[in-house]
């Protein structure tokens, strides 16, 4: 099974804010927020075309989004918009300051089959590991 | 309400000639009148206490930006002093940097019934109301920044005294602020590029004004409006040995200007004790009090309050950016800076006065010298320039060592001999009197200030009243202790007739008023002022000149004085 | 058909306050002078809206929410409010107001934005301005870990770029931009400079430089992946500007290090000061955090994190953050207000909303509000609703309300009132 190591940084983009403000269940949301950008190089080395789903995977946590080239990023590097799909892999131990980490975090991508999880789906998924 | 008396107390009321007579004072619809309905009224019993006006202070700062810049900067100072709540009263942190609910509950504990926010930069007004609105009980002003502003430098350079006053109008009212305030004239404008003034006639960058030019400007306009407080000016050079001059220097400037009518002075110099150092350098520094003292009693034209430095951790805070600065270089304390665009700048650094520093020790007598060499106490105003000088719960410990020589001399021995050797303080026997504390901290404030209502008991006045638990005529300056107690927990202090503290705890926290200067000048001149400020806005601001006036909905209890400033046109 | 001018902009600490939105009726036609994001926020705004209160699921009338909100609040042992930065001052002071009643704790979202910088702050302390210095005076703009093409839309254009001020006439030719980020984004195009730096690598390169400017040699070839001459080099120029300001944002305070990656920058502002005027400011996200801050520290002494289980306020970030509250499972209710955890905290901590009993006070639908037992609608704030917000630099302005509400929906410091008086009711009942 194919699969790459990289550092994830989560952050803001215009999209995601400007989608944010029509509606969290919009599908313009879920389209600009359940995605994990990549560089060229890593999406060719999984094999990936673009839009392909891939499993973004840390010790936390694990989720399915589609994947997006981004000419920005160096190999290694991904880049995960702020939403709650980071929000399944990124981990909430604070070290005493209030903050988790949400940048520079080591994380695992594999190719993957099937579509992001629904908003819905993630509510139900907090419920059931809620329990 | 009911109407009060309050009953047989030995009432100090300067401003009306009252020095210790035992008598009644009446309050019926929150305000002093000569007789009521006996039968309807409470009863508060003062007899064998002192009865005075509600505390009026003219210095403090404890609403707006820089204050809550001290708050978040400092939680070490807050873990000193949690205050839980009450079913009356909302929790909060005391000590150097109150929560706005602890400053109106705390001063109230102290008499006191009326604050002055001393200064308030223009693009901030809204945070300071916004905090004086949280501010339980105290009547308030707030003075409003001008002594670096871009207009006001604008209109001195061109020599355009009718703009500058038309100015001042039209900026007082959109701050809703009761006088013109003034810090480090053009020092704070050079702090924007990193430098200052070291004296009244360097010159600011790209305006080519002087200071001196910038505060003789604002004292003419200021008294040809006929605002009801002099300029009140925080000198340059605050701070550096040596400074005693260019105190006197600013003093003998404004010498000349006339006085609006009814009052003789053109300037109020705020906690002078930062600017009365001589000496050159802190190795050989020493007290300039005896000098400023000296000018002080021979020229009627200069009020000041002292600024009295308390051994404490505190800190400070002022709109001198390059101050707060040099002061965060000699201490090494943390230090935030704040400039404001257009306007004025900020600083807050923490500070502990200590006693075994020779220089602090220098700093406690200055205070205490210019507030007991000059003679006049309608002319000089006790103030620890909160919080710079240290915490206002600190003021029954000031009164104490004003009314009491055995007070200052137990604390000289504790402290560095500096104090002795470097100033005149261990020479001084004279001691105030409660008619002279209730002059220094309450009628004359309140005449400085313009405050018609305030600071007496005579009938019309505001029923602002503090009874404190100490019998005048059976107390000695040697029973310092006892003042400093019953300045410390106020028996009664009454609010516009309602009693809001009773044996130091807050009984009741009704909402102040927010007073504010609301100018007129002529119609032309405003028009021409709006001309200009429309094209500086869209220039040079980052709000919009629509957005930047402050709404009424920031004075849910507002008190308009009207200023005619059309005569002296 | 009405134009409303000086409108003051509701979504990011730019605060720009001078959009104009066009009203026909009730409704907004047309939005002048907005970003794409405020475009959206105006013209969307009453889509995807909660539009009644409810309960369990159930439609109820406001007052039967109110009451069930005010149920949990004042039954639970360790209620956490949270959220405050996408409303108005009025609002942020009723929950103060509500924590301190239910003896809870109450936090905003600074703590998962720049509550660093506020560590920060109050260890070093910070040299800033407001943004109008900025465009007066700086001829240096460094952006360090923040992407304001992406998050602060107009900044460039409104402060910090391209505005011809007082001594920049000359606009953008006369300063020189700088962005530091791991990854290229827009700003490597914007800017005159782009520095890769390293993820993880900012205090390293921030006390580099910093070294540099005290003209002490830096040993190593690169720092965090940046070349020593580069640092040198960069460390000279901001020696000899007339004005710098560094620009930062959770490039800094989410990456390793936290509040000592700022805690870095402050020193090296403060060191530069020495040699010419420098200054530094964080890039506030939400239009009101800074309000968030100013209220609670006002009104607590403390700025977020606060806690009155004991009668009176306690701070301490990593302990009564709500991040951490969450994750440790210690909180048994909480009053979500404009805000949206279960999306934006980590899984671990979002988790445990699913578990307690949860009352939300927003406008639309979201994943708090799915897991929320009571959900109350209220006004956008800036759009429905006038109240005071702190732009990212500490300046007030005051929202203005452009349209009405819908019936029966309120201002949110209305609704928290409303269950301020049902607790104490309910506490003085019992």
């Amino acid at each position: 099974m194919k699969q790459i190591e990289v550092v994830l940084i989560s952050g803001r983009t215009a999209e995601q804010g400007a989608s944010l403000e029509v509606g969290k269940t919009s599908e313009r949301y879920f389209n600009s927020v359940a995605v994990v950008e990549l560089s060229a190089a890593d999406a060719d080395a999984l094999g990936l075309g673009e839009g392909d789903p891939v499993e973004v995977s840390t010790p936390h946590g694990s989720v399915v989004v589609r994947s997006r080239r981004s000419e920005g990023l160096d190999p290694g590097l991904a880049f995960f918009p702020y939403g709650p799909w980071a929000n399944q892999v990124f981990g909430a131990h604070t070290g005493g300051t209030g903050m988790p980490p949400f940048k520079g975090v080591k994380a695992t991508l594999r190719p993957a089959k099937g579509e992001p999880p629904t908003l819905r789906e993630l509510v139900e998924a907090l419920r059931r590991e809620s329990r | 309400m009911r109407s009060l008396i309050v009953k047989g107390g030995y009432v100090y009321d300067p401003l009306n000639g009252v020095d210790g007579e035992r008598m009644d004072i009446l309050i019926s619809g929150g305000k002093v009148v000569e007789e009521l309905d006996e039968r309807e009224a409470k009863v508060v019993d003062a007899s064998g206490m002192v009865v005075m006006p509600g505390g009026v202070d003219l210095h403090s700062h404890i609403a707006g930006s820089k204050i809550n810049i001290g708050r978040v900067l400092r939680p070490e100072d807050h873990r000193k002093d949690p205050v839980p709540r009450t079913r009356l009263t909302r929790s909060g942190v005391g000590y150097s940097c109150p929560s706005t609910f602890v400053a109106g509950y705390r001063y109230a504990q102290l008499g006191y019934t009326s604050v002055m926010e001393a200064a308030m930069p223009p693009l901030g007004a809204r945070h300071v109301h916004e905090e004086l609105n949280d501010t339980p009980i105290l009547d308030r002003t707030a003075f409003t920044l001008f002594g670096n502003n871009y207009f006001t430098l604008k209109y001195v350079k061109a020599g355009d005294m009718g703009m500058l006053k038309a100015f001042i109008a039209w900026l007082l009212r959109a701050t809703r602020g009761y006088a013109v305030k003034i810090v480090n004239p053009g020092g704070v404008e050079n702090w924007k590029w990193g430098r200052n003034v070291g004296g009244l006639d360097d010159l600011v960058y790209n305006f080519e004004v002087s200071p001196r030019q910038i505060i003789t400007s604002l004292a003419r306009a200021n008294e040809e409006l006929g605002l009801p407080h002099t300029i009140h000016l925080h000198c340059n050079n605050l701070g550096v040995p040596g400074n005693y001059e260019t105190t006197i220097d600013t003093m003998e400037a404004v010498r000349d200007i006339k006085p609006r009518e009814g009052r003789r002075a053109t300037v109020h110099i705020v906690h002078c004790q930062f600017n009365a150092l001589d000496g050159d350098n802190w190795m050989n520094v020493r007290s300039g009090a005896a000098k400023i003292a000296r000018y002080v009693n021979a020229h009627s034209h200069v009020t000041l309050d002292i600024g009295q430095a308390i051994f404490t951790d505190t800190t400070t805070m002022t709109g001198d950016g390059p101050w707060q600065f040099r002061l965060h270089n000699l201490t090494g304390n943390k230090w935030v800076n704040s400039d404001v665009e257009m306007e004025a700048g900020a600083g807050v650094v923490p500070y502990t006065f200590r006693k075994n520093n020779p220089a602090n020790a220098i700093q406690w007598a200055i205070g205490l010298e210019l507030a007991l060499l000059i003679y006049d106490p309608w002319r000089v105003y006790m103030t620890t320039d909160h919080p710079n000088g240290g915490p206002f719960t600190f003021y029954p410990k000031v009164i104490s060592w004003l009314m009491s020589r055995k007070a200052r001399t137990e604390t000289m021995l504790e402290i560095h001999k500096a104090c002795m050797r470097r100033t005149t303080l261990a020479g001084i026997y004279r001691e105030y009197d409660f008619g002279e504390i209730a002059t220094v901290t309450r009628a004359a404030t309140a005449k400085a200030l313009g405050l018609k209502d305030k600071g007496h008991l005579g009938p019309g006045a505001d029923g602002d009243v503090s009874v404190y638990d100490i019998d005048p005529t059976d107390w000695r300056p040697s029973m310092y202790r006892q003042v400093e107690k019953a300045f410390s927990r106020a028996a009664y202090t009454i609010k516009g007739g309602e009693i809001v503290v009773k044996d130091g705890e807050v009984v009741a926290a009704p909402p102040g008023t927010t007073i504010w200067a609301d100018v007129k000048i002529p119609e032309d001149a405003e028009e021409e002022l709006m001309r200009d400020l429309e094209a500086d806005f869209r220039s040079y601001y980052t709000i919009s000149l629509a957005n930047y006036p402050v709404q009424d909905e920031y004075l849910p209890v507002q008190e308009r004085v009207a200023v005619d400033g059309r005569r002296g046109w | 058909m009405t134009v409303i001018r000086d409108v003051v902009c509701p979504f990011c600490g730019c605060l720009c306050d001078d959009l104009e939105v066009t009203v026909e009726g009730n409704k907004i036609v047309k939005t002048r002078n907005t970003c794409a994001i405020s475009s959206a926020k105006y013209m969307h705004h009453e889509e995807n809206r909660i539009t009644a209160p409810s309960v369990d699921g159930r439609e109820v009338p406001l007052d039967e929410a109110v009451e069930a909100a005010a149920e949990i609040l004042a039954s639970a042992r360790r209620p956490l409010v949270y959220g405050l930065s996408s409303t108005e001052c009025g609002a942020i002071a009723k929950a103060v107001e509500l924590a301190e009643l239910v003896g809870g704790v109450v936090d905003n979202t600074a703590s998962v934005c720049h509550g660093p910088t506020i560590l920060a702050l109050q260890a070093v302390g910070e040299s800033k301005c407001t943004l109008g210095e900025v465009k007066n005076r700086a001829d240096l703009v460094i952006f360090w870990g923040c992407n304001p093409t992406e998050a602060h839309l107009r900044h460039l254009i409104r402060y910090s770029g391209m505005p011809k001020g007082l001594y920049t006439p000359e606009g953008r030719k006369g300063r020189y931009i700088v962005a530091v980020d791991v990854r290229e984004t827009r700003m490597k195009r914007l800017a005159d400079q782009f520095l890769k730096i390293e993820p993880n690598g900012d205090f390293e390169l921030l006390s580099a430089l910093r070294a540099a400017v005290r003209e002490v040699k830096v040993q190593a070839e690169t720092v965090a992946g940046v070349p020593r001459e580069q640092i040198e080099a960069l460390a000279e120029r901001m020696k000899r500007v007339k004005m710098g300001v560094i620009f930062f944002g959770l490039g800094l305070t989410q990456s390793d290090g936290r509040h000592m990656n700022i805690d870095a920058a402050v020193g090296l502002v403060a060191d530069l000061n020495h040699h010419t005027k420098f200054v530094l400011t964080p890039m506030r996200g939400h239009y009101n955090v800074a309000g968030a801050n100013t209220v609670t520290a006002w009104q607590t002494g403390y700025p977020y994190a606060v806690d009155f289980s004991r009668g009176y306020p306690r701070y301490n970030p990593g302990e009564y953050t709500a991040v951490d509250l969450l994750a440790r499972g210690e909180a048994d209710a909480a009053l979500i207000v404009a805000s949206d955890p279960a999306a934006h905290f980590p899984a671990d901590a979002a988790r445990h909303l699913a578990r307690i009993p949860v009352v939300t006070l927003d406008q639309k639908v979201n994943m708090t509000t799915m897991l929320s037992k009571v959900v109350i609608p209220v006004a956008t704030a800036g759009v429905e609703a006038e109240g005071t917000a702190y732009r990212m630099d500490g300046v007030p302005i005051r929202l203005r309300k452009v349209v009405e509400p819908s019936d029966g929906v309120l201002p949110d410091a209305e609704v928290l009132q409303m269950i301020i008086d049902r607790v104490r009711a309910l506490k003085e009942g019992a």
